[in-house]
């Protein structure tokens, strides 16, 4: 009996060790891989700032990431803005103040729904396919063969997909602001019956210019997250058509969780 | 002249390169042998600072390349050319983008001098009107000597070759080794070829080294090599399955 328990304590002990050191193992790779993602950060503006400057390959990332993410952009925002009517317009509704509907969804858009939206739909649509086009070139040594020809991939490579991103989030975020705005006036107006004048008025005077500058100051820095992110997950794909999947997915993934962290911190630190 | 001193390399438990030290000299061609999986691409990718040792030093014309800023490492890089043993070119760009490549990054030629440039190289290595095509429609053999022309048309002093001649017909396989002697020849270039064809290595060595389980077993002139009797050396000429190469592949597994 006694001894039943005594091993029963030591295998609970020796699983709690296992568990504690495959905690500590996690965290030391985590704080490796922020660390060289952190200096890749670092990389694109020491590689990206310097000769040879990439403009074509920047315009070719604009409208690859640009271009290319307006219609979901747009779709997104437009239903984004008709849904946060609809339920706030019925919230507003039971005390009565549901000409703020306009207003309450002018600020959310402005300030939090269209950058981090946003920055959400792009990380689905360019930042996966910079982790696996950057994947697929490190996996068939196109990356090696760059540096074997005297190129630096940051330069040539990541620089570009970062500045690109960094320039087109704010203008993707602006447009889904305008068209989520439109989306809560056809919800509010025309199907809530709130009235067209009180509504653009309390938009208008509910929000600042300095809530689109939070807006878009977060859609700036949401932009070079996801690229680095993207770029630095491709660049350390390993092994394969696998290895590929798995530096997209997790690309993705770090890059969606980085930019809802992220949004609260910037908006508790900045704002 | 390239000087490797001793040189050690793993990739995780997997001892790959242990101690090699080699002197490649300048304006020859040396070609390096051994069976698959012993090392020699690794060796290579040493040589111009794509992979960096556990331990050693590579000099390049005596300078230090293993501990080099990324900056002085791409001006040594910019001298050398690499054929890699699958070409890897790049995939999102044509032929043609593909071979000026080198041209556009690192000259300041106009568009007519580079396509001119191109054509030139590409002749070379016996394409033709292939320019607009795109790596995925080429044979291998085809995209191998793409990838020589890329790594050739900055006719650059030190030539790193892959393995130029494996997956070439017999035919083209002689027209490479000849391109190999005259561009050598012409530019009095340094050459490191890897190679597992002997009739080629015959053809172009003037030093030949035989790498095996990460060490070098032979080093020496063609003559002295294809005339060594070294066991090691005798069983890889005679292509015989025993032999103390097949042996140390067992241990090596093991
Ligand atoms: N990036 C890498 N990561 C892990 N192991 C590697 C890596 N590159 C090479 N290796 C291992 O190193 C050994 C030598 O590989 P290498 O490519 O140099 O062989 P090789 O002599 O060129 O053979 P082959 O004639 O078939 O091309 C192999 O066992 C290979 O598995
Ligand atoms: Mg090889």
């Amino acid at each position: 009996m006694t001894q039943a328990d005594g091993t029963g304590v030591r295998t609970l002990g020796a699983r709690y060790q296992e568990l504690l050191n495959r905690l500590i193992v996690g965290i030391n790779v985590c704080v490796r891989e922020v660390g060289s993602m952190l200096l890749l950060a670092g990389q694109v503006f020491y590689y990206g700032l310097r000769p040879p400057y990439r403009f074509a390959q920047i315009f070719l990332q604009m409208r690859l990431i640009g271009v290319q993410s307006l219609f979901i952009v747009v779709l997104t925002g437009i239903f984004t803005g008709m849904v946060f009517a609809l339920q706030s317009g019925r919230a507003f509704r039971l005390f009565n103040a549901e000409s703020l509907t306009g207003a309450v969804a002018g600020l959310s858009l402005a300030r939090e729904l269209a950058p981090v939206l946003t920055a959400l739909m792009v990380t689905a649509r360019a930042g996966s396919a910079m982790a696996a086009e950057l994947g697929t070139m490190r996996v068939t040594q196109q990356v090696d063969a760059l540096e074997a020809m005297a190129v630096h991939p940051v330069n040539y490579l990541v620089a570009p997909r970062v500045f690109a991103t960094v320039l087109m989030l704010p203008l993707l975020a602006a447009i889904f602001n305008f068209v989520g705005a439109l989306g809560t006036y056809v919800v509010g107006v025309m199907l809530l019956r709130i009235d067209e004048g009180i509504f653009l008025y309390n938009i208008r005077w509910y929000v600042d210019i300095e809530d689109l500058v939070q807006g878009f100051s977060k859609a700036i820095c949401f932009g070079f997250v996801l690229a680095v992110v993207g770029c630095y997950k491709g660049l350390h794909a390993t092994g394969g058509a696998k290895g590929v999947g798995i530096a997209t997915t997790s690309a993705v993934v770090i890059a969606s969780v980085a930019i809802l962290v992220g949004d609260y911190f910037l908006t508790a630190l900045l704002f | 002249m390239i000087r490797i001193e001793n040189l050690y390399k793993s990739f995780g438990q997997l001892q790959v390169l242990k101690g090699i030290n080699l002197e490649v000299p300048k304006g020859k061609i040396t070609v390096i042998v051994g069976r698959s999986g012993q090392g020699k691409s690794v060796l290579l990718k040493h040589i111009i600072g794509l992979l960096k040792p556990d331990s050693g030093e590579i000099y390049v014309d005596d300078k230090l390349i293993t501990r080099m800023s990324a900056n002085e490492l791409n001006r040594v890089r910019r001298r050398c050319g690499m054929l890699f043993q699958d070409a890897a070119l790049f995939d999102s760009m044509d032929v043609f983008d593909n071979v000026s490549f080198p041209l556009v990054e690192h000259t300041a030629l106009d568009e007519e001098e580079i396509a001119a440039r191109v054509a030139r190289t590409l002749a070379l290595v016996d394409l033709y009107n292939v320019e607009s095509k795109w790596p995925a429609e080429l044979s291998g053999g085809m995209k191998k000597r793409v990838g020589l022309a890329r790594a050739l048309v900055l006719e650059p002093e030190i030539m790193l070759y892959d393995e130029p001649t494996t997956g070439l017909d017999p035919i083209t396989s002689a027209q490479i080794n000849q391109l190999i002697i005259d561009t050598q020849r012409r530019l009095q270039m340094t050459a490191l070829v890897i190679s597992h064809d002997m009739t080629s290595t015959r053809q172009v060595a003037d030093q030949v080294v035989m790498l095996h389980a990460g060490e070098i077993v032979e080093a020496g002139d063609v003559d002295s090599f294809f005339n060594s009797n070294e066991p090691a050396v005798l069983q890889f000429l005679k292509g015989e399955a025993q032999g103390p190469l097949g042996e140390s592949e067992r241990n090596h597994a093991s």
